[in-house]
């Protein structure tokens, strides 16, 4: 049986379409850009993470070691060699930007990156990542915007502080006060994505905020937003220091190492 | 994956087939390799020229009908999407859309609405196949491409212009999106009045083009195309 060239030539480039078609798309069929659905696997990554963490010892304080991380945004490539380095740590935190445009799509992605990591990690939601359905997309994915807990008698809060774009006018100051408020705890860390100093923050946001954390004695802010690390040390009117470190973005080939020994606090920079 | 593989895997051996009537001949519309250049020629010329003469009819309408309507599934501009064509210049190898797209929550966990203006290349179709007996003529469309600007409405937090609360440049306005689709499609002419043009596209769009090209090891050029089907109804008169 003989065909013609022609149709034989577009019969060869029509299979050749299909074969792409098939082995090129890693989903089937996209709705939207701005979907807003997930894996259940990919869902309630803080609560699992949590647990991971939870069969520790909480009340009982002994030396250990954290990284901080922050600002992935798509730099996926230095996200991915950042966790390749990361070693003896309890767990991981990552101040937020975990996306660029808050699609599902970045979410997944960093989703995807952040699971290699060997220890459990934790997140704050940043800027970035509420944009378009991104706020959704988070609670679905990671969970609350605010937690705490009590690891090896230190406390950790994460404080959603983003204002701009977000369904909160202004921050939960009154939620922040109640989850500091813990007397034993040998240390007070707390994790918000925008430092209290930049832009996004009233005069009165960020008073309020100080005063929070003068009052309830918290031993280090992290942040992240700014690219390139940062520190600073406030003195409030009563004389307390407040102490804060931006941790800077990983597409700067670098993190940070927090370790947490009887007297003080340790922070390393680390380049990968 | 499981259903995509089927899917494609079905069509391709369909492919396979098409070309053969039932008696098993070569269907009479294909070009035999031993017709000279000359005769070979016309005969595209010949193909090219049913397409040219069936849209010519459909310049004798009413400015505002389309020249065909268009269903899709999928495709990033909703779970369904709704469009109207218009051809524009000749031999009517461009074409403008002009589409409505509807993602329900049930699909996306959100209500999506987009709307989105198309601009279609589409190659010269080749006729493969007539039914003896009938007015039916199957044709086939190898390529055709599409780029195309969406706008995502009906969103809380996606924008045309930057909010005012933030400074100027803060972030880019993140309610639009370029899409490039490619695709192929079949052509059944029912008529001499319509036209049903079936097709499968893969498509991208500038966000994921951009991901693919900031982080080319970590995002494969699987992560950034999907697919879609639909079809065009083509009026003729």
């Amino acid at each position: 049986m003989k065909q013609g060239i022609m149709f034989n030539f577009f019969k060869l480039m029509f299979v050749v379409f299909l074969m792409f078609f098939n082995f090129s798309c890693d989903k089937d069929f996209e709705y939207s850009v701005y979907s807003e659905f997930i894996p259940e696997n990919e869902e309630h990554t803080t609560k699992k993470n949590l647990e991971r963490i939870s069969t520790q010892n909480k009340n009982t304080f002994s030396p250990f070691k954290l990284t901080l991380i922050s600002d992935s945004h798509l730099y996926y490539g230095d996200l991915e060699s950042a966790i390749k380095t990361i070693n003896n740590s309890d767990f991981v935190i990552h101040c937020g930007d975990l996306t660029d445009n808050g699609v599902e799509k970045e979410y997944s992605l960093a989703w995807k990156i952040l699971k290699n990591i060997k220890c459990p990690y934790l997140t704050v939601i940043g800027n970035h990542d509420i944009l378009a359905n991104g706020q959704s997309i988070y609670n679905k994915m990671f969970g609350d915007f605010n937690y705490s807990f009590l690891y090896k008698n230190c406390l950790f809060v994460f404080f959603d502080d983003v204002i701009w774009g977000s369904t909160i006018t202004d921050p939960d100051f009154t939620w922040l006060n109640q989850a500091l408020d813990n007397q034993t705890a040998k240390y007070k860390i707390v994790i918000t994505h925008i430092p209290y100093w930049s832009d996004q923050f009233f005069l009165s946001q960020s008073v309020t905020f100080k005063l929070i954390m003068a009052s309830n004695n918290v031993d280090m802010i992290i942040n992240g937003h700014h690219h390139s690390s940062e520190y600073k040390q406030d003195t409030m009117p009563s004389g307390k220091i407040i102490k804060s470190i931006v941790v800077g973005s990983v597409s700067n080939r670098s993190y940070k190492t927090l370790s947490f020994s009887e007297d003080s606090l340790r922070l390393e920079t680390v380049h990968f | 994956m499981k259903n995509k593989n089927i899917f494609v895997f079905l069509i391709i051996i369909m492919i396979m087939l098409i070309g053969y009537d039932s008696n098993g001949q070569i269907i009479k519309d294909t070009i035999n390799p031993k017709q000279s250049l000359i005769e070979k020629n016309k005969e595209v010329i010949k193909n090219k020229v049913i397409q040219a003469r069936s849209h010519q009819l459909t310049d004798i309408k009413p400015w505002y009908k389309p020249n065909y309507i268009n269903v899709q599934y999928a495709g990033n501009i909703g779970f369904l999407s709704f469009g109207a064509g218009y051809f524009i210049f000749k031999p009517h190898f461009f074409s403008v859309d002009f589409v409505y797209g509807y993602a329900p929550s049930s699909k996306t966990a959100v209500d999506i609405h987009n709307i989105m203006l198309r601009l279609c290349f589409k190659m010269p179709n080749y006729n493969i196949f007539a039914f003896k007996q009938s007015q039916i003529n199957l044709s086939w469309r190898p390529i055709f491409a599409n780029i195309g600007i969406s706008e995502q409405i009906h969103n809380s937090n996606t924008w045309k212009r930057l909010p005012k609360f933030y400074p100027k440049g803060y972030y880019p306005p993140n309610a639009f999106r370029i899409h490039l689709d490619i695709g192929t499609s079949a052509i059944i002419e029912l008529n001499n009045k319509i036209a049903i043009e079936p097709y499968i596209l893969t498509t991208t769009n500038d966000m994921y083009v951009g991901y693919y090209y900031t982080s080319r090891d970590n995002v494969h050029i699987s992560d950034i195309f999907s697919a879609a089907i639909g079809a065009n109804i083509i009026f003729y008169k």
